[in-house]
């Protein structure tokens, strides 16, 4: 296996119907290649489009023209145009990913919103639990939160719910969208541990760093994303 | 019907005369063969219900005109005929009937439910025994048992017809929750050769064992809802029940004040403005024939004397 | 475990289905696979047909043409063409329908415990005290207070008549639910604990479901996959967060961009 992903010829462009008909190109024929263990961090002038990628990559936006292959389960799939069962499929085994913000789902604890995508596999929440728990305690979530819907955290405790969710469950592949925005440099710290370990249990990691820091520590090549100039045509 | 059936309690006497301008029967010989035609469709599927072009009778609905009906069709003038309101053959709808078919038809009737070669009733089935070859005919006032719990008459249909009974315990489920057991004490659903649950008529629930495996044929008529169903001779009738709520008949803790019966359906007479009580047996000709065979229930001169000083003596003993 | 879910073939597999009344389209070659598990939305404005849609496949409807293939444990089954004993057991047993309007959907004159038990009953269990237990049980699990046992249906809330209604379709362990607007009517506070009660139902039962709605909050949270319907036909359909996050059809865009932040 020579790669985990590979973007070939990617096209994107939004069209904005509602708005006077109006094309965003955002990528042209764009080329990537992640192998694995490794850990790109994609780097460009805000609005360039990285967070795009990401979510391209998840199957969070349609592709425009052009393929992203992906090892999953021994084969080789197409996120472009793959069934919404399938890419259900490659999310909950082979790519995950951690936004920026944490979607917060009413009265759902946060314990089980971090144990979710380990038993959407199948677990029983007992298994799991105490992978649950080492991820909240070593953020430093104060166990009496455990409990209580993350509806009424802070920004800063929603965004490290979010990493103990994307990393309760292990992936070939993680997508991470700027995981330590708005954490202090302890919590970032912790978060870029947890990374860490992953990478050494073979995930490979695309992600979006600002703090040159945090940057330098994971990542293990730089991909710059360059700018689409022409907005007509 | 058949030869040993035949005996009539007026032996001797000539059978009535039919009045003149009537058909035999009061119903034309067309309407018959209708309605026969229906009720071999009724025997053929035990507890379905088969519609029929019920006709205007001399009499109101809910009085008998589908069971009369039935008779008409079904008599002949070898026939002698029984009927009954309530358990009595003395009431004024069981007399009217009884003439009306005297007279149209010129049959021989009786108030002996083994000399009857056919039993009109309405809301009993006798104590006696019946045998093989005799027919009884239920007046029915609503013989669909799901109206009540499905209003929509095409779904019910549906129902019967994919054997969906589910509701209907869903009826005795309400019972049990609220009055800690299956209240119906009237009208109580059976389910007829374990395909049909079937209204078996406004008759206690004391006489649902009676109709398991009887040995004579029912027919059930109701007019003004134009429906014939019946049961077959022999035919498997059980009541709706729950495994951990079985159902049970009413018993008494007394016998009847007549005849000392202690295993027939009793009826609760108020004997007085003091509000005494007495418990006789409803069906006034089991009672009647104890009584002649010497059987005496705890009260029954005194009984006698106060109907007699009173005159208010519910019915008459032997 | 890994390939638990691939290799199955699809619970429900809707074939080009059309309705039409009279001239008038009701709904137009839709088409779709739902697969076990998995959470099914139509969302659309009032007349786009989606209900329409869920009646055709959840066997109320008849559809002017196309197939509703359903694979139930006892094989797959034409739905449209099904011996109608065999296609109203499959949706006693394995199917269950919540309806907008709860008194569509419960007998109100019936008590909790009886709108509860009738699925049991009507599939052969003939034991009240095991009916009563299962009946508490569920009011337990959609958080009605188990002493409402005996009441009826019109002393409840809106939001508990839902509930109850829900109660009753799971009862029997279903595998597929159709919901047609759940939560309209409900106010807010309601609307959320319902949802989220739902969510755990299906993750704890393993259900599919089909759920109409016009509320694309109400999808975003339930459901998987998204169908946007407009003047009967499928406009746009794909995964809830694709769909909502990179909305492709002008109408879809429009609908996307007319929900209200609070």
């Amino acid at each position: 296996m020579k790669w985990m992903i590979d973007v070939d010829r990617l096209n994107k462009n939004f069209f904005l119907h509602t708005q006077g008909e109006a094309k965003i190109p955002v990528f042209r024929d764009f080329h990537m290649k992640l192998k694995p263990g490794e850990s790109i961090a994609l780097v460009g002038p805000s609005g360039v489009g990285k967070s795009t990628l990401l979510r391209l990559l998840y199957g969070n936006y349609k592709t425009g023209s052009g393929k992203i292959l992906v090892h999953h389960n021994g084969d080789v799939l197409n996120m472009a145009g793959a069934d919404p069962h399938m890419i259900l499929h490659i999310r909950k085994w082979t790519i995950g990913y951690v936004s920026q913000f944490l979607r917060v789902i009413p009265r759902v604890p946060a314990i089980q919103v971090v144990m979710e995508p380990l038993t959407v596999r199948g677990a029983s929440e007992k298994e799991v639990r105490p992978r649950a728990e080492e991820l909240l305690s070593r953020l430093r979530i104060p166990e009496r939160l455990w409990s209580l819907s993350p509806t009424t955290f802070s920004g800063g405790e929603q965004q490290r719910i979010n990493i103990a969710r994307g990393f309760s469950a292990t992936y070939p592949v993680m997508l991470l969208d700027e995981p330590t925005a708005s954490l202090d440099p302890v919590n970032s710290g912790t978060v870029v541990e947890i990374i860490k370990e992953a990478i050494g249990m073979g995930t490979s990691i695309i992600g979006i760093f600002h703090d040159e820091d945090v940057r330098n520590r994971l990542a293990s090549r730089c991909v710059e994303i360059q700018p689409v100039n022409n907005h007509t045509k | 019907m058949k030869k040993q059936l035949k005996r009539q309690s007026n032996t001797g006497k000539d059978r009535p005369r039919i009045m003149a301008g009537y058909n035999f029967a009061y119903l034309d010989e067309q309407t018959k063969r209708m309605i026969r035609r229906t009720i071999l469709k009724a025997v053929a599927i035990p507890g379905y219900q088969v519609p029929f072009g019920s006709r205007e009778m001399p009499l109101p609905y809910g009085w008998g005109t589908g069971g009369i009906q039935v008779t008409a069709s079904l008599i002949g003038p070898e026939d002698t005929l029984k009927v009954i309101d309530q358990g009595a053959d003395d009431t004024t709808n069981a007399v009217s009937i009884r003439r009306f078919f005297s007279r149209t038809a010129g049959v021989h009737t009786t108030t002996r439910t083994r000399e009857a070669t056919i039993i009109q009733t309405r809301h009993r089935i006798p104590e006696t025994h019946l045998r093989n070859g005799q027919i009884i005919v239920y007046q029915v006032p609503i013989p669909e048992p799901l109206r009540f719990i499905e209003p929509r008459a095409k779904e019910v249909l549906r129902m019967h017809a994919l054997k969906e009974y589910g509701i209907m315990f869903v009826k005795l489920y309400e019972d049990i929750s609220r009055y800690g057991r299956i209240a119906k004490a009237f009208d109580y659903p059976v389910l007829v050769n374990d395909r049909y649950v079937m209204s078996p008529s406004p008759i206690p629930k004391f006489d649902n064992p009676k109709m398991d495996c009887m040995p004579a044929l029912q027919i059930f008529g109701a007019g003004r809802e134009k429906r014939i169903y019946s049961v077959p001779p022999y035919t498997k009738v059980k009541s709706l029940d729950f495994e951990d709520y079985p159902f049970e008949v009413e018993r008494w803790s007394r016998c009847c004040a007549l005849c000392g019966s202690d295993n027939s359906y009793l009826d609760e007479i108020i004997m007085d403005d003091r509000g005494s009580k007495l418990f006789v047996c409803s069906d006034t000709d089991h009672c009647n024939e104890r009584v002649a065979g010497g059987y005496k229930g705890n009260q029954a001169e005194s009984i006698e004397e106060a109907q007699i000083s009173t005159g208010t003596g519910a019915r008459k003993c032997a | 475990m890994c390939m638990k879910n691939s290799d199955d073939i699809p619970l429900l597999k809707v074939e080009s289905i059309s309705k039409y009344y009279g001239r008038r389209i009701g709904c137009l070659g839709i088409e779709f696979e739902l697969w076990p598990g998995e959470a099914l939305g139509i969302v659309g404005e009032s007349g786009s047909g989606k209900t329409t849609l869920l009646n055709c496949i959840s066997g109320q409807l008849e559809p002017s043409e196309g197939a509703v293939w359903y694979s139930s444990n006892g094989g797959v089954i034409d739905m449209c063409n099904a011996p109608e004993p065999q296609r109203r057991l499959v949706m006693r047993t394995e199917m269950g329908t919540v309806y907008q309007n709860p008194r569509d959907g419960l007998r109100m004159h019936v008590s909790a415990g009886g709108n509860i038990g009738e699925r049991l009953m009507a599939n052969g269990l003939r034991h009240y005290g095991q009916v009563r237990r299962r009946a508490l049980n569920w009011l337990e699990k959609v958080e009605i207070d188990q002493e409402r046992i005996d009441d009826t249906p019109d002393t409840f809330s809106g939001g508990m008549q839902q509930r109850l209604q829900i109660a009753r379709n799971l009862v029997t362990r279903p595998r597929l639910i159709f919901m047609d607007e759940p939560t309209s009517g409900l106010d807010v506070s309601v609307q959320a604990r319902l949802l989220d009660l739902l969510r755990g139902l299906v993750t704890e039962l393993d259900l599919s479901m089909v759920i109409v709605t016009h509320d694309l909050a109400v999808t975003r949270l339930l459901a998987h996959r998204l169908i946007v319907m407009r003047g009967g036909k499928a406009v746009e359909s794909g995964l809830t967060d694709q769909v909502l996050d990179d909305p492709q059809h002008p109408y879809t865009q429009l609908l996307v961009s007319s929900i209200l932040q609070p």
